[in-house]
């Protein structure tokens, strides 16, 4: 009996699955997960100030980087808790990659977890517009000017609440701020073009005047309010948005050949390092 | 018979390698191109066969960083491997020379198979299991990180032919593995840093004498007396290994003594100048290798989105998990614990951070601060992986039973294998459809296997393996290939249709803007370096957001320490004529006062000296002399003149002709080595370190020639003849290979 048992030992002890628990255990005792991850997540991150620079207008588009980042923010959501920056962010790539299906879920994502932030609105409007989806386009580019007042008392308030040793990280709210601004004009424009495309001349002189009025140097809302005018018989009004218009390029204000192409979605990576640097005080 | 024996053992090989092309068809294709990492290689390649071309061993580098010398950098390539001739070879016969560079290290790759397939024979003794062992590593992440980066294969290849040869020679003590184990030692020794191989040979040897000690004291017998016999071939062997290690230390000893930096290791820049070629800090040391190339998921996950470009991806295809599977009752011999454990060890080494092995050798083992690439472990790593399986997969063949209940447990144990394998993938994120069909193929692989219906030999099984085996890595490699289609570098495109090139000297260097050149920031600047070697013309110097390469210790020192729009206007011209100099002493350098200089003009050149140097007595009569007004210019040459022409330009050498009236101090602004050497109508003259960086020379009135010259130690004819050694190293193993035969 007692043979047997040794013997059964002996046969247990030399089978290749003694082998892999001993590994199993080893690898369980030395590897530290969180670092194994967040080494990977760094690596994946590598391409994303690329990204941000491109955003910014400063580098040209290069599909590899943006898969990259996509793939990073998708990481980032298995290992942390939802967040709606990162499914921005995921979005900005996906949109970037033609993936209007997974920008669209990604934004959406977004929104359900922070229903108050305009930026979401605002690029879910864009993707819409993107697709021919008018209507939709218009609605969200609404409930974006909506929210924007709300947005930018929020980007006070985190200055606020940014830690002493921090606020020379104001600047980026003060960043934030001018980009809303900017967005709004920008919003009011889209609308009004979109409205004088519909046919629906005084909608589209009503946000067209707003959108000269954020940004008295937009050529391209002058140009349209003059076509608007025109169509509205204001002969006096259209000669003078055009005249402006020549007035302003011969100051040296350069018009864009396509807004749409100047119309990027937002890649939040300014609120991400605010919102780390107020979470970990 | 032997006919038909010899076309069936043929195509097993070539099929494989037939079916590899095609997945890879997009390289061939140029519908993609090389990666970043793998262009740096092909820029290096290039240069050293353009200038061997010519009949010149490129030592220096006139073209990147105002001069740098370049052995450092061909030991990246490892210059003496005859695979390069290839490449020439191929491009002399009318292949263009991208076309000849992948050609070569298709074949090069091919060749580290065949001997992965003769080391898994040498090692299992089964030529079906080494087979599977041949086609799991073909078709596996060894292959995808080929085009991002080269220098793991270069490093692998000589390696597994080391091991093959070496444990041929335990095996039988004959000459022709003897000197097959030197010559791939040779190439190890010559290619980059051989701190990987010595990882994994120093693992293996602790290994083996801890499993095998008991053979140790029989093999010491036995290499003696074959040492006795050959004490002559023994003797030649060693000279070669001592050669072949030459530029590596001569490389090492360059950046020990700071005549070169290595900005890319260090942390702080301000640390560049100060902690030579050591790695000082853990941080710096690695970026995660296999850990932040792939979580534990990737695996089995996502095999259809394996980024292009990562060259530490661990993947091999899903039959050798399912073997692992089905290994769990397997007998536990030797062999597979060695094998097992060196697996294990190099891949708790490979995840550096995350585990605490690698930060403790780091701390304890001293050639650990030296090397920092860790995931260049990873073909290291799969090649042990996969003989293990191959170990378990011929465990399991031999395990076939006659006896019927045998054979019914088997077979059940097969089901519930699979079918658990199965559930495990049904449990992951986006798995591939082949994964599943792997595993069906693999149970029926197994299942007939078990049943007796499929022979241990007969092309049958071949068949079958190449069929089970390659089912998930065709899939994987197809959305790979099709993802590396997606990376597009202007840079590489224009570069790799640069035809051979002569290199000329010309007078300008080109000025760089980073802002105008609208360039991608992830690649794009590296892709930028490189272009230049590749076409062999001044690059702008220190301007481009780029740290990699090897800068002279003082030219760094200059780039780092003038203010940049100084550095900019003054590195443009390559040569000034001064009409005097100023000593400056070691320790006493005004470089506020020297950039201002630099930045009006003036006709004064700065030479650097020692505290108590010969400088000052050598060059009293062109020392500054306070009489002379301070507006007279320097003379800058931006072409030909009567007074100034080039005569003669290589990489290696300038011939300046010159004819002033007056004595004068010409400076050129090619970085200053101590290892250039100058001669004035054939007398040899002192070259001064001029203004921080650069070389200076005092120029005697009337007509000269002067002749610079790169000299390391042992000049150009040593390093031909380090290249002839190597070449007949290899006639003589093929001459030995083939009388074997």
């Amino acid at each position: 009996m007692r043979i047997n048992v040794l013997e059964g030992f002996r046969f247990i002890v030399q089978r290749c699955f003694v082998l892999y628990l001993c590994a199993g255990v080893i690898l369980f005792l030395t590897i530290d997960s969180s670092v194994a991850q967040l080494n990977r997540l760094n690596h994946l991150k590598q391409f994303e100030h690329s990204v941000k620079s491109f955003e910014q207008g400063l580098t040209p588009f290069d599909v590899e980087e943006f898969r990259w980042t996509a793939r990073y923010y998708k990481e980032l959501l298995k290992f942390f808790s939802p967040n709606d920056l990162i499914y921005g962010n995921l979005g900005f790539c996906y949109f970037y990659l033609k993936d209007y299906t997974k920008a669209m879920e990604a934004y959406l994502a977004a929104i359900d977890l922070e229903q108050y932030f305009y930026v979401y609105y605002f690029d879910v409007g864009l993707i819409f517009l993107q697709s021919g989806d008018i209507k939709n386009a218009l609605a969200f580019f609404d409930t974006a000017l909506k929210l924007l007042p709300k947005t930018t008392a929020y980007y006070e308030t985190l200055a606020e609440r940014l830690p002493d040793k921090h606020k020379n990280m104001m600047g980026l709210t003060g960043l934030l701020k001018k980009r809303a601004g900017e967005d709004e004009a920008i919003t009011y424009y889209y609308l009004g073009l979109v409205n004088f495309r519909l046919g629906d001349y005084p909608s589209a002189a009503r946000h067209l005047n707003k959108a000269i009025e954020l940004n008295p140097a937009d050529i391209s809302a002058y140009y349209h309010r003059g076509l608007v005018m025109e169509k509205l018989g204001n002969t006096k009004q259209h000669q003078f948005d055009f005249q402006k218009v020549k007035y302003l390029k011969s100051n040296g204000v350069e018009e864009s050949p396509d807004r749409t192409k100047e119309f990027r979605p937002h890649l939040n990576t300014e609120l991400v390092t605010l919102r780390y640097l107020i979470d970990r005080k | 018979m032997r006919i038909k024996e010899f076309f069936l053992s043929s195509l097993k090989f070539i099929l494989p390698f037939i079916l590899w092309l095609f997945l890879f068809k997009t390289f061939l294709l140029r519908e993609a191109t090389i990666f970043s990492e793998n262009f740096s290689q092909y820029s290096i390649v290039k240069f050293y066969l353009d200038n061997l071309r010519l009949g010149v061993y490129p030592l220096w580098n006139p073209f990147i960083l105002w001069g740098v010398p370049d052995t450092i950098t061909l030991v990246n390539i490892g210059p003496f491997n005859p695979l390069w001739l290839l490449t020439l070879f191929l491009d002399t016969i009318g292949l263009d020379f991208y076309g000849a560079y992948l050609t070569t290290i298709i074949v090069y790759f091919f060749i580290g198979q065949i001997g992965f397939y003769l080391l898994a024979k040498t090692l299992l003794r089964d030529k079906v299991t080494a087979y599977a062992a041949f086609i799991m590593l073909t078709f596996s992440s060894i292959s995808m990180s080929m085009f991002a980066q080269y220098i793991m294969m270069l490093l692998w290849v000589p390696s597994v032919w080391f091991f093959y040869f070496f444990i041929s020679f335990l095996q039988t003590w004959q000459k022709r593995f003897f000197i097959g184990t030197i010559f791939s030692l040779m190439l190890i020794l010559s290619t980059y840093l051989p701190f990987y191989f010595l990882t994994v040979f120093l693992i293996v040897i602790l290994l083996f004498l801890f499993f095998y000690g008991r053979d140790f004291k029989g093999m010491v017998i036995g290499a003696g007396g074959f040492l006795r016999k050959n004490i002559l071939l023994f003797a030649i062997c060693l000279g070669a290994i001592g050669l072949s290690l030459f530029p590596t230390l001569q490389a090492y000893r360059a950046t020990v003594e700071q005549e070169i930096v290595v900005p890319f290791r260090q942390i702080e820049k301000n640390a560049v100048l100060h902690q030579g070629v050591t790695l000082a800090k853990y941080a710096k040391t690695t970026d995660g290798a296999i850990s932040a190339r792939m979580f534990f998921d990737d695996l089995f996950s996502n095999l259809d989105q394996i980024e292009y470009g990562n060259d530490g991806f661990v993947y091999v295809s899903l039959f050798a998990y399912l073997v692992l599977g089905l290994s769990i009752f397997n007998r536990l011999t030797k062999r597979a614990a060695l094998l097992f454990l060196l697996s294990l060890i190099l891949f708790l080494i490979s995840m550096t951070s995350a585990t605490p092995v690698h930060p403790f050798l780091f701390k304890h083992v001293f050639f650990f601060k030296l090397f920092r690439n860790l995931h260049y472990l990873m073909p290291f790593l799969l090649s042990a992986f996969v003989l293990f399986v191959a170990e378990q997969l011929k465990l399991l063949m031999e395990s076939k039973s006659t006896e019927q209940r045998l054979r019914w447990f088997w077979m059940g144990f097969a089901l519930a294998v699979h079918a658990g394998a199965w559930v495990f993938l049904v449990t992951k994120e986006n798995v591939i459809i082949s994964s599943y069909l792997t595993i069906a193929c693999s149970f029926l692989f197994f299942f007939c296997l078990f049943a007796g219906w499929i022979k241990n030999n007969g092309a049958c099984i071949y068949f079958c393996l190449l069929a089970v085996i390659v089912l998930q890595p065709a899939q994987v490699l197809f959305g790979y290939n099709s993802q590396a289609s997606y990376y597009a570098s202007e840079i590489i495109s224009q570069a790799i249709q640069v035809p051979p090139v002569t290199g000329k000297f010309s007078f300008l260097r080109p000025d760089f803007n980073q802002e105008q050149a609208n360039m991608k920031l992830s690649t794009d600047p590296q892709n930028y370096f490189n272009s230049y070697r590749i076409s062999m013309a001044d690059s702008p110097g220190f301007f481009m957001p780029y740290e990699y390469g090897f800068p002279t210790f003082w030219s760094y020192y200059f780039s780092k320490n003038i203010p940049e729009e100084v550095v900019r206007q003054y590195s443009r011209y390559k040569i000034l004529v001064y009409d005097e100099v100023k000593i400056i002493e070691k320790g006493q350098e005004n470089l506020r006062g020297i950039a201002d200089a630099l930045r009006k003009d003036v006709h004064t050149a700065f030479v650097s000296s020692q505290p108590g140097g010969e400088e000052g007595q050598e060059l009293s009569s062109l020392i500054t002399k306070p009489d002379q007004g301070p507006d007279r210019r320097v003379m800058i040459i931006s072409q030909p003149i009567p007074e100034l022409s080039i005569k003669d330009f290589n990489v290696n050498s300038l011939i300046i002709e010159t004819q002033f009236n007056t004595e004068k101090f010409l400076v050129y602004n090619d970085s200053f080595d101590r290892h250039w050497q100058a001669w004035i109508n054939g007398e040899m003259t002192k070259i001064y370190r001029a203004n921080l960086a650069f070389k200076g020379i005092k120029l005697p009135a009337g007509r000269n020639e002067v002749c610079l010259r790169y000299v390391p130690w042992g000049g150009i004819a040593l390093y031909f003849f380090i290249f002839f050694v190597f070449a007949g190293m290899l006639i003589a193993l093929v001459w030995q290979l083939s009388r074997g035969l």
